[in-house]
């Protein structure tokens, strides 16, 4: 069963190559580039992770795609649509901030949403939807009686309400209980299977790494990243060699070609210049003593992340001199 | 449109199908009116409570008329109070109090006494006590404006605002002025039949009815003329603000609990904030239907006679959804630009006195209703509503253009509100700082126009 019994395969769609592009988008607020001249490719029918640090401008792309916001230049295509001005119902979305009527009952606002993606007659929708979100109990309670969790989920049903081609989820994940944080993983992923584009952006890497088909990482407006979890992992991986001197001896700062490098229970890892300093990092290490262990290493999603989003040591000192 | 129709439909039913709509539905007149009603109703439910009043009459003629005026005034009370209707030698305003006069132990009072009686003032033992010198009423021999003879004193402690001051007063004129008239020589009743009151009688314009007679209006129409515009007005004024406060408390709602962000998913801010303007002008319709009728109802119970050009009804309907358009887009900006209610009435201030500002004209405009006052502020939009539907309903006439410049003119201001309000509704929607002023909206404005 997909997202449920009634959704259909988005065979249109899927003949399509891309979801959404975005080209050469700028988006200034208050004269500061939030999001600076990004191009973006969401391949049909994949699933596609946001990542990057708070403040990155994960959300701001997300708003563009969805034309919540409009961008300063550079142009936004979803679905094979340009029009910037109107909502589109193929569109399913889950914001970050999350929340609802209080005072309306389940089964009223989904009837609400479901009318404001212009589905008609939604009654089987809601009861089929409710189901599979294992919510069918609550659809007379009040949004106010519902926990942060079951909210949640009621949320996650709105943002499929209307069997959208692209669903675009902020943070979609975060809050949930074990149960319930793999009842929406599996989901996703049934989503995927039956031709729907996912766009999610995630704090939680390992998620990412699992699930993503692609990765997109923005960083300080600017993309940083963009690819499958593979290619980004091997262009990593080339460049990060991991090795250990006989004797627990440590290797000293300030190699030549060596970038930088972290130390843990006597082994080093050292990010190079270019896949070349390797033969010339090896060499080195040998004059310095017998080296033990020496590999080229495959970084995770997480340890990329950090590389890229960690406080370079000008920053720090930067901020405390502000300070 | 459908989804215009949906955002509609769902702010209707939040705003009408809530206890508090209902709630204040019927509060609100009874709270406006309650005074008219509520202080005799209230006076009947806590019956009559008597009142010691000591006086020391140094005429040695006064004191058995006031003993006497004051006996009668008690049985009609107490009449009025047993029978549930209105007696009309008692005044409601006057209160439910019973008098009861005693004569002082001397005719006139030493400082003493004075003090002892203030004392039994101050412990409640006694209401208050009344002085009336001994030349009490006496002719001038002078010019009535250089002495006045005819001053006696009357000590309480509410002395300024006492109704049985008043009383004492209105019955002490009567006598004096008798008293004054036989000592001139001259025949009280002589002089009453000289004094008998002219009436211009108030009418209206006439006009020939279906059945071919000529008519006027009378009598009644004096007081319609006055209260019945007013009473529009009130309905306008009441209408608006309960239409538009909703909105606030909408917009908020959605920005405190982070609903904006998930409806601008589905539907743009135009969209959202089209319906929710027709949701809220039909919500305005239920609030004016209910009140009009129910003036209606209790107008043909009374037998009153609404002296309304029914012609004028469509020009009313014009500038209540104007007026409910124009404030509740206001209203609806204030609310998606600010955080917390506290912000959100600071900003609500300048709109409400630009709203009430006929409300403080009325009655020189009623009075005039083709005079500047009333004329400039028809013309000024933010008060086109309620000094319009005040203008329309005073049976006057107006002339032909009044009505429909002030439409087309409240027409491009509310079209010009709500475009700009729009465009700042869908800035602050999903800002989480709040403009805690109109200079901080407008510098918003600004910033996205570059």
């Amino acid at each position: 069963m997909g997202w449920s019994a009634k959704t259909t395969f988005h065979e249109a769609t899927f003949l399509s190559t891309t979801a959404v592009e975005l080209h050469q988008v700028v988006k200034r607020f208050s004269g500061q580039s939030v999001v600076d001249e990004v191009d973006l490719s969401v391949p049909t029918g994949s699933i596609y992770g946001f990542i990057g640090p708070n403040g990155s401008g994960k959300t701001t792309t997300m708003r563009l795609i969805l034309r919540i916001y409009q961008p300063d230049s550079g142009h936004v295509e979803v679905l094979g649509s340009r029009d910037v001005k109107t909502a589109d119902p193929r569109v399913g979305y889950l914001p970050e901030e999350r929340g609802l009527y209080r005072r309306m009952t389940v089964r009223q606002i989904l009837r609400y949403f479901a009318a404001l993606k212009g589905v008609r007659r939604p009654g089987p929708l809601i009861d089929d939807c409710l189901e599979r979100m294992e919510a069918s109990s609550w659809q007379k309670k009040r949004i106010e009686q519902l926990s942060k969790g079951m909210a949640q989920k009621i949320q996650f049903i709105v943002a499929l309400i209307a069997n959208p081609e692209l669903v675009i989820l902020d943070e979609p994940f975060s809050g949930l209980d074990p149960v319930n944080l793999d009842l929406i993983r599996n989901i996703v992923l049934e989503l995927r299977n039956r031709g729907t584009t996912v766009i999610f952006s995630t704090h939680d890497m390992s998620q990412a790494q699992q699930m993503c088909d692609r990765v997109f990482m923005i960083y300080r407006g600017k993309k940083v990243l963009d690819g499958t979890i593979d290619s980004i992992r091997q262009s990593y991986g080339k460049c990060m060699i991991r090795a250990k001197m006989a004797d627990g001896a440590s290797i000293p700062e300030g190699l030549p070609g060596v970038l930088d490098q972290t130390a843990e229970q006597g082994f080093f890892d050292l990010r190079l210049n270019s896949d070349s300093e390797r033969q010339n990092l090896l060499n080195q290490l040998t004059q310095i003593g017998d080296v033990e262990h020496f590999e080229t290493v495959r970084p995770t999603l997480h340890d990329i992340f950090v590389q890229i989003a960690k406080p370079k040591s000008s920053e720090i000192e930067t901020a405390e001199v502000i300070q | 449109m459908k989804k215009v129709l949906a955002i509609a439909r769902r702010e209707f039913t939040a705003m009408v199908v809530t206890k508090t709509f209902v709630f204040s539905l019927f509060m609100m007149p009874i709270l406006m009116a309650g005074g008219l009603f509520l202080i005799p109703a209230l006076t009947k439910l806590s019956g009559t409570k008597e009142r010691r009043i000591i006086v020391a009459d140094a005429t040695d003629a006064l004191f058995d008329s006031i003993q006497q005026a004051a006996e009668q005034r008690n049985a009609a009370l107490a009449q009025s109070m047993a029978s549930d209707s209105d007696n009309e030698s008692v005044d409601p305003m006057m209160g439910a109090e019973t008098f009861r006069f005693e004569r002082a132990a001397t005719a006139t009072l030493s400082d003493e006494q004075r003090l002892e009686l203030s004392d039994q003032i101050r412990d409640g033992q006694l209401y208050a006590f009344v002085e009336i010198p001994a030349e009490f009423p006496s002719i001038p021999t002078e010019s009535p404006n250089q002495t006045d003879h005819s001053t006696a004193k009357f000590v309480s402690q509410d002395a300024v605002l006492s109704q049985t001051r008043r009383w004492l007063e209105s019955f002490l004129q009567k006598q004096s002025r008798r008293t004054k008239l036989i000592e001139l020589g001259l025949d009280p009743d002589l002089v009453a039949k000289a004094n008998v009151a002219v009436t211009l009688t108030p009418n209206t314009p006439f006009e020939k009815t279906d059945s071919g007679s000529v008519t006027s209006k009378d009598g009644m129409g004096t007081l319609a003329s006055m209260f019945l515009p007013f009473g529009i007005m009130m309905l306008m004024f009441m209408v608006i603000f309960m239409a538009a406060q909703p909105m606030l408390e909408s917009a908020m709602e959605e920005k405190q609990h982070r609903i904006a962000e998930l409806l601008l998913g589905s539907v743009t801010s135009t969209e959202l904030m089209a319906g929710k303007l027709i949701g809220n002008v039909a919500g305005s319709f239920v609030i004016f239907t209910f009140y009009a009728c129910g003036a209606l109802i209790v107008a043909n119970k009374n037998a009153w006679e609404l002296s309304l050009d029914w012609t004028q009804l469509p020009w009313l309907i014009v500038f209540q959804i104007l007026g409910v358009l124009l404030y509740s887009s206001i209203f609806l900006t204030i609310g998606a630009s600010v955080s917390e209610l506290k912000e959100a009435q600071s900003l609500l201030l300048p709109v409400w006195l630009l709203l009430v500002s006929p409300l403080m004209v009325w009655f020189m405009a009623i009075r005039d209703p083709n005079g500047i006052v009333a004329v400039s502020l028809s013309f000024f939009p933010p008060s086109t509503p309620l000094m319009m539907s005040l203008r329309l309903s005073s049976g006057q006439t107006l002339p032909v253009w009044h009505a429909p410049l002030a439409a087309l003119l409240m027409l491009t201001i509310t079209t010009v509100v709500i475009m700009t309000a729009g465009r700042l509704y869908r800035i602050s929607l999903l800002r989480t700082d709040s403009a805690a002023s109109i200079k901080q909206m407008f510098q918003r404005l600004r910033a996205t126009a570059k």
